[in-house]
């Protein structure tokens, strides 16, 4: 049989066949957990630090009620449940394998501890997520920063408005300003974490929402 | 990197515009292979024209050999391709609804919207059908989860359940397609054959 006698449906279906053979000699797709890592181009988002985010920023977005965002808290649930920034979702570093963070979100990962972060941060990238920050300092700079700004007793005419406005971002947060000088959080037992109440998880969250459907 | 979506090439609404666009295009395929006709699709129910059956595998197949190849060579992440779940029981019913909505009315869901586009009104009235039934399985959907859900097996596919690697399934495939298309082709043949004779019968 020649191949010139074969009709184009016949040479069609004989490409196919063979595309078919190939496929039985080729790796898995679906069984790959290899990745492949750009390492330059992650050691340049490590040292300009644009890969981070500090809590000014966050708390501003928030207050703002910008939802263009997925605020990840990588605690462990009863951390989680004692204390979360206003509208973060919890998961664990394990569950971030599951795909329950849409890709195309700015994430921002926080946990009390920043290797935790930092890790999940290596991790997201590793997978190809384009927009994943740190927030800078985690919880602990939310606390100091925004929960318990320390308030000098007497502030500089120029620097009114500035801490004005902390004290507002503070109070709105539901945190107390510390007078003079003092928000050292391990010595000051006085100090209690805000309920949380508002606002409620942003539009990116994915956690606790119906998950988005895909496809007819 | 595939999907392009899932990868942030594009946002949502930039989504809808290609789809819309792709919409564009399946419907322009759709009615240039003749899905338009109502004719033409039952037809493949009497055995007598298989065009529908050869068309949607050939495209069946050329979409599975590029997922499968894309993936290999990794220009797509082939985990975050969009699986329905599979819930058996729902579905046969399912099916067997659309079945018989297909044989009775002539159309499935995305010909009877090539046919009202070209101006048919039987496949207006299949529209409106269609729009009607979605309609009533949502207002319905709160009292029917039970059911909905029952014999869920989530997002599996066929090498899982058959415990076969990805390439062999691809392979058995494309053979099963090569060879339907060539017996559809006998079928044709032979079905038009039949139907000669009882003309001449007659």
């Amino acid at each position: 049989m020649k191949l010139s006698n074969l009709s184009l449906n016949q040479k069609l279906g004989a490409i196919a066949i063979l595309l078919g053979l190939i496929a039985v000699f080729m790796p898995d797709p679906m069984k790959s957990n290899n990745i492949m890592l750009d390492t330059n181009l992650i050691g340049q988002k490590i040292n300009d630090e644009s890969s981070k985010i500090n809590v000014t920023n966050l708390a501003d977005n928030i207050i703002k009620g910008k939802t263009d965002f997925t605020l990840v808290d990588l605690s462990s649930a009863k951390v989680f449940n004692d204390y979360h920034i206003p509208s973060a979702v919890n998961f664990a570093i394990s569950e971030l394998n599951d795909d329950n963070i849409l890709r195309n979100q700015k994430i921002i990962l926080y946990a009390d501890d920043n290797l935790l972060a930092a890790q999940a941060w290596f991790l997201l990238k590793a997978k190809r997520y384009n927009s994943v920050y740190l927030l800078e300092g985690g919880l602990q700079a939310w606390k100091q920063q925004i929960l318990f700004p320390s308030i000098p007793d007497s502030i500089p005419a120029d620097k009114i408005s500035e801490y004005n406005r902390i004290i507002e971002v503070c109070k709105f947060f539901g945190g107390q300003p510390q007078q003079n000088g003092g928000n050292d959080l391990g010595a000051t037992p006085s100090l209690t974490m805000p309920k949380i109440s508002s606002p409620s998880a942003g539009a990116g969250s994915a956690k606790g929402k119906k998950p988005k459907k895909e496809g007819c | 990197m595939m999907p392009f979506y899932k990868f942030g090439l594009f946002g949502e609404e930039t989504s809808l515009i290609i789809a819309f666009i792709i919409g564009i295009g399946f419907g322009f395929f759709l009615e240039r292979a003749g899905f338009g006709s109502s004719r033409k699709l039952v037809a493949q129910f009497y055995l007598t024209d298989l065009a529908v059956f050869k068309v949607m595998f050939t495209g069946i197949i050329t979409a599975m050999l590029g997922v499968f190849f894309f993936s290999s060579i990794g220009w797509m992440d082939f985990s975050l391709v969009n699986i329905v779940p599979t819930r058996v029981i729902p579905q046969i019913i399912g099916g067997l609804i659309l079945g018989f909505g297909f044989v009775i009315g002539g159309y499935c869901p995305g010909t009877s919207a090539v046919a009202c586009s070209t101006g048919k009104i039987d496949g207006m009235f299949y529209l409106l059908g269609v729009f009607g039934g979605t309609f009533i399985i949502s207002e319905i959907m709160p009292y029917i989860q039970g059911f909905y859900n029952m014999t869920a097996m989530g997002k599996l596919t066929l090498p899982e359940l058959l415990n076969i690697p990805y390439g062999l399934l691809v392979f058995l495939v494309v053979l099963m397609a090569v060879g339907g298309f060539a017996g559809a082709t006998w079928v044709e043949k032979f079905m038009a054959k039949k139907g000669a004779v009882q003309n001449e019968a007659e």
